[in-house]
């Protein structure tokens, strides 16, 4: 199961987050990231976020989020949109939850 | 599975963060999940009457669904909202104390500040 | 109907560890306060929370920041760092150009690096990030 983390701060603060998940990918443990409000953003192939990418985190956007800013057309491929309740079985799935929103 | 979510509101109304809330927790009642939707220090503000009329209808709805709609005792007072009679139907008056007690209790908890 | 006395091990004993993790700028100083409120009750609920401040949050911890007379803070900083220690990350010291010197004394703040920090994330049970 893993550790699932819902992130809508900006994004000098996905940086220190991402950093303070270390132990788990060192442990093997899965992340899967959930991003809402403008932290959808971070969605968009016009800023990809090589963090994330090496990292190879599982990243998700909120459908309503992204339809709100906009950003269907910009979206990477790797990030999958999902309603609330594809956010409810993410938090079924996980072990435990960090949100920083 | 059923699980208990706790979801925790810190921040005043008009932000986007009680929405989000609201959302998910409607999700996840459709689920059959359980939902504790707690508001302390400016979150408190969700719990007037007053507040925005298409946020006050869909908690209604989802209280009368099941949602626990709770409201720290202390963060009221300081706003001057201790008066039941100022506070949305369904709001549960309760304390920090609780809070933990419920943190400890759900499966997942998730702040919105 | 017989009642039953519980056992002293089935009153509520709070079963989780937890991490407050401070993160927020100053324009979000409620928050913030409110979070560290959450870790006083969290104490008298006799769940000890571990308390790392980063990002920006830092400044809170400054010798000079605003909130240094409001004394509910001043009282709430100094119980939580008596009662459960405060720890800043290394790195957010470093992006602010600030040093372990630069921050209130009487906190005895602990600077932790990011690999100390990321095993607290690991250990605990419960995340809260204000």
């Amino acid at each position: 199961m893993s550790l699932l983390v819902v992130f809508g701060g900006p994004k000098k603060e996905l940086r220190t987050l991402l950093t303070l998940l270390s132990e788990e990918y060192a442990r093997g443990e899965k992340v899967k990231l959930v991003l809402v409000h403008q932290a959808c953003r971070l969605a968009s192939d016009k800023t990809p976020d090589q963090m994330l990418k090496d990292l190879n985190v599982e990243t998700y956007a909120v459908e309503e989020d992204i339809k709100e800013q906009d950003l269907s057309p910009h979206l990477a491929e790797e990030v999958r949109v999902i309603d609330y309740d594809g956010w409810v079985k993410l938090l079924e799935e996980s072990r435990k939850v960090l949100s920083w929103v | 599975m059923h699980l208990k979510l706790l979801l925790v509101i810190l921040t005043p109304p008009h932000d986007g963060h009680l929405k989000t809330a609201l959302n998910l927790s409607e999700a996840a009642l459709r689920k059959g999940h359980g939902v504790i939707v707690f508001m302390t220090g400016d979150g408190a503000l969700h719990a007037a009457q007053d507040m925005a009329e298409s946020m006050a209808l869909k908690m209604k709805q989802l209280v009368e669904r099941g949602m626990q709609l709770v409201a720290c005792r202390e963060s009221l007072r300081q706003k001057g909202l201790h008066h039941e009679e100022r506070l949305l139907e369904g709001v549960r008056i309760s304390s920090l104390a609780e809070m933990v007690d419920l943190m400890d209790s759900s499966d997942k908890t998730l702040v919105f500040d | 109907m017989t009642r039953r006395l519980c056992s002293i091990e089935e009153v509520n004993t709070i079963t989780k560890s937890a991490l407050i993790i401070i993160k927020s700028s100053e324009s979000k100083s409620k928050e913030t306060f409110e979070g560290l409120r959450i870790a006083m009750s969290m104490i008298g609920m006799d769940m000890m929370p571990k308390l790392l401040f980063c990002d920006e949050a830092v400044s809170f911890l400054w010798k000079d920041n605003k909130h240094r007379n409001d004394e509910k803070y001043a009282h709430y900083l100094e119980t939580l760092a008596e009662m459960a220690g405060i720890k800043v990350l290394s790195t957010s010291l470093e992006d602010r150009h600030l040093l372990l010197c630069d921050l209130i004394e009487s906190l005895n703040p602990q600077v932790i690096s990011p690999s100390q920090a990321s095993k607290l994330v690991s250990e605990s049970d419960l995340i809260l990030a204000v």
